[in-house]
């Protein structure tokens, strides 16, 4: 009887060893693909940002240019892209108000603020004709 | 077991498909466009400035047009050429890289429009 109980217990306990055995790589396994799953997405949703943050510039940046601080013309009728005005507090202002996103713009040779994503555009400023002006870079951060 | 297997598979389906969206290109920035505005930044700035305004087959016309496109290269590094190779600030140069753009412009030779083919580029390094 006793003979018969140890066999079952040591049969028992062979058992358990194995499903452990078993158990382990599964638990790993499963483990490392959530692992890489939230990588792979936390990736993307990063990647998502940065493209999304660069397809504004890209759009303020044009805004800029064409429209927002495009000079008026000799004759005051028309405005003339690309020759801007480098007073750009009430557009960043404008572009807070309307978009909540807060961008630097500026001209000059260097980008405004080091710690952000920057684009330039190609720029005519100063001068009381395009043709007196000098050709400058426009750089939209944010 | 089985109830296991079907966890486990679904899983690598899972993490498989994650990752194949993931890799997909509308997460990545698409630059086509900003290259397109920068190129027309430089011929609308060659107008402006006036570079254009004498460009015909003239040389006087061809030197007042490559200064202004020097200038524009310096401040931003690319290659710019007027009329197919005629006029560039990039001469002999070892090429452009990929990502140049090419287009028809127009322009107005003493009164008559033209068209001419207008290149910017990145040189290869």
């Amino acid at each position: 009887m006793i003979k018969e109980t140890k066999q079952k217990n040591s049969a028992r306990a062979f058992i358990s060893f194995d499903a452990l055995f078993s158990i382990l790589p599964i638990v790993f396994m499963v483990s490392f693909i959530i692992q890489m799953m939230s990588l792979t997405v936390s990736d993307a949703a990063y990647t998502m940002e940065k493209r999304e943050n660069f397809n504004f510039l890209v759009a303020t940046a044009d805004y800029v240019v064409k429209t927002g601080s495009a000079m008026q013309g000799s004759t005051g009728q028309y405005i003339t892209p690309n020759w801007i005005d480098t007073d750009f507090s009430e557009i960043e202002y404008e572009i807070y108000q309307g978009t909540g996103w807060d961008v630097a713009i500026d001209v000059g040779d260097e980008p405004p603020v080091d710690d952000a994503t920057c684009i330039y555009r190609l720029v005519v400023v100063g001068g009381s004709r395009p043709e007196d002006g000098e050709i400058k870079k426009l750089y939209v951060c944010g | 077991m089985q109830t296991l297997e079907a966890i486990i598979s679904f899983m690598f389906f899972l993490f498989f498909a994650t990752y194949m969206l993931a890799e997909l290109d509308y997460t990545k920035p698409n630059y086509a466009l900003y290259q397109y505005q920068l190129a027309n930044d430089v011929w609308r700035v060659l107008y402006l400035k006036g570079a254009l305004k004498d460009f015909s087959s003239t040389t006087t016309g061809h030197l007042i047009a490559r200064t202004e496109m020097e200038n524009i290269g310096e401040l931003t590094g690319f290659c710019i050429y007027l009329q197919g190779i005629q006029t560039t600030n990039c001469l002999g140069n070892p090429g452009c890289s990929e990502n140049n753009v090419e287009m028809k412009k127009t322009w107005f030779d003493g009164g008559i429009p033209k068209e001419m083919t207008f290149t910017v580029c990145t040189p290869e390094s």
